[in-house]
């Protein structure tokens, strides 16, 4: 009943949809509604989908130019799959992505516990977050040219930027959702500033971290790909438009494919990591027994 | 002492002065809202008082004396939902830097004592209420305090625990001899449990009354509620809390 009111962040309100995502824990044993249940619900539905696109295309519906059949979409995946030129492309994509990714995560973890924890910080910084946040990464695609050029510096230039603030809002969400008769006991029992920062809000703001680390993930996935796009710094983003000038649309479609499915993986992975660290949390644990 | 909140403009308590000796357990009770919890938040140090001065050991409290273990009313959100029972009890011992051998034989016992050792590497919440609230004891009494505070710590368990606990907290107050603050709202709790009660008066809050209970010292639920004494003490108690209430 207390978590309720205590450290359910609300926007993780989102996760108790029950349809809402095939991940959630603790859920899984209800009869009916499984795990094998979803997934198998979930295919049937991609399923459908490829179908539909097939058929729209071969009843010439679309324009096979334009659009071409999914069963060739997949098939161009498949050959592309066996280059070793989409391997590197991919592991560029990836590696921009992970790298600008832990390079926000930390920067924004350090900065929001220091603005949290030092009195009177929140207040002096406040206006400043609220004027860098909105700026769109992608406003900062001329500058990264400038400095960069073509290179993993453009991408991680973007993803740090975009990512750095989804981290920084959500730990300065967390680190002011300390309960105050939690913070009275650590007092009561004379735990030190470091004491409290590590076994009181840090375990607090960690629900808050998870979620900007889940958005910044998607964000960031999404800047890198689009760093490579539009800059032509290497990687899959550079791919697409590579096969788009040539005239390869089905490569093109078999990339745009493959991207969104690196995507559900990345997010895929980022719940994983969420559901083992969040383990006594409200919105992972199941009923308990004893 | 007195106490203001200066952001809202309440005046909690308006003039309490008390004292209450080494190894003593003493009872407060008063209507809620009197400003109990204030009165315990000021004694412990996490809240200064706004005149008037809090002393343990001779020594003015400035921030949370150390060798002081509360016990709050709202256990549940007193207890770190990410750490397992052990955890929690164990924590303000690392922090005191109690050796390892020395924080387990406390922390088992303490959590013996409470009747939960079965239970020590589950979490808060897969507990009941009751059990919660012998978690946050076991971590008060592990503690080794000199002086233990406690508010309203068995207003939200059933009657049948709440005895239980009851026996419990006299038990290891004779036991450790450590001098504690008893806050409850329930007068027959204050009389079971007190060597002395103090009643508040509804706001302002002033000491309405510092009754010394003349029961015998060894006390059960059975026998002890049932003497005269225990319904004479109760009456006038009682008497005196209805004037606190009919002066508001
Ligand atoms: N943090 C606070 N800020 C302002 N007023 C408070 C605060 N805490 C308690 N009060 C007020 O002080 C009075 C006494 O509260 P409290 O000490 O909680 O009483 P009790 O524990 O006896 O029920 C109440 O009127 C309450 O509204
Ligand atoms: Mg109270």
């Amino acid at each position: 009943m207390r978590h309720a009111a205590r450290s359910d962040p609300a926007n993780r309100g989102a996760r108790s949809d029950p349809a809402g995502d095939g991940t959630e824990p603790g859920r899984g044993a209800r009869p009916g509604r499984g795990t094998g249940f979803r997934v198998a619900y979930g295919a049937a539905g991609l399923g459908g989908f490829l179908i539909v696109l097939e058929a729209a295309v071969r009843s010439g519906l679309v324009d096979a130019r334009f659009l071409p059949p999914a069963s060739e979409i997949l098939r161009a995946l498949a050959a592309e799959l066996a280059t070793a030129e989409l391997w590197a492309a991919l592991a560029e994509t990836l590696w921009g992505w992970a790298l600008g990714l832990a390079i926000a995560f930390c920067a924004a973890v350090a900065a929001g516990m220091l603005i949290g924890v030092v009195p009177g910080l929140r207040a002096a910084t406040h206006s400043t977050i609220e004027f860098l946040r909105p700026i769109p990464s992608v406003a900062l695609i001329p500058l990264a040219t400038l400095l960069f050029g073509a290179s993993l510096g453009s991408t991680l230039l973007l993803v740090v930027y975009a990512s750095f603030w989804q981290v920084l809002i959500q730990v300065l969400y967390g680190v002011a959702d300390v309960d105050a008769v939690a913070h009275d006991t650590a007092r009561s029992y004379g735990l030190s500033a470091w004491s409290r920062i590590r076994h009181l809000v840090w375990p607090t703001a960690l629900p808050y971290v998870m979620t900007g680390l889940r958005l910044a993930a998607a964000v960031a996935f999404i800047l890198a790909i689009t760093a490579e796009l539009v800059i032509g710094s290497p990687g899959l983003g550079r791919s697409i438009q590579a096969a788009q000038s040539g005239g390869a649309v089905t490569t093109m479609y078999a990339l745009v494919v493959l991207a969104g499915l690196v995507g559900v993986a990345v997010n895929a992975g980022v719940r994983a990591v969420e559901r083992r660290v969040l383990a006594w949390h409200p919105s992972i644990r199941g009923e308990a027994p004893v | 002492m007195r106490k203001v909140y200066e952001d809202r403009g309440v005046e909690a308590l308006r003039e309490v002065t008390f004292e209450v000796d080494a190894g003593e357990l003493v009872c407060v009770v008063g209507p809620s809202g009197c400003g109990k919890t204030t009165l315990l938040r000021c004694v412990a140090g996490l809240l200064p008082p706004t005149a008037g001065s809090v002393r343990v050991g001779g020594v003015p409290v400035t921030g949370p004396p150390p060798r002081m273990a509360v016990v709050f009313q709202e256990y549940g959100r007193s207890l770190f939902p990410w750490m397992t029972v052990r955890q929690n009890v164990e924590l303000p011992l690392k922090e005191k830097k109690v050796p390892a051998g020395r924080r387990n034989e406390l922390v088992a016992g303490a959590l013996a004592a409470v009747g939960l050792a079965d239970v020590a590497d589950a979490h808060p919440w897969q507990l009941s209420g009751g059990m919660q609230q012998r978690v946050a004891i076991a971590r008060a009494v592990a503690y080794e305090p000199q002086v233990l505070l406690m508010d309203e710590p068995f207003a939200a368990v059933d009657a049948q625990t709440r005895a239980d606990l009851e026996d419990l907290i006299l038990a290891l107050w004779r036991d450790l001899g450590v001098t504690t603050l008893f806050v409850t709202h329930d007068i027959d709790e204050a009389v079971y449990l007190g060597q002395r009660v103090i009643v508040l008066s509804g706001s302002p809050t002033v000491v309405m009354e510092d009754l010394k209970i003349d029961l015998p010292p060894e006390r059960d639920q059975l026998t002890t509620r049932s003497l005269p004494r225990f319904a004479d003490l109760r009456g006038r108690l009682y008497a005196q809390i209805q004037r606190a209430r009919g002066d508001r």
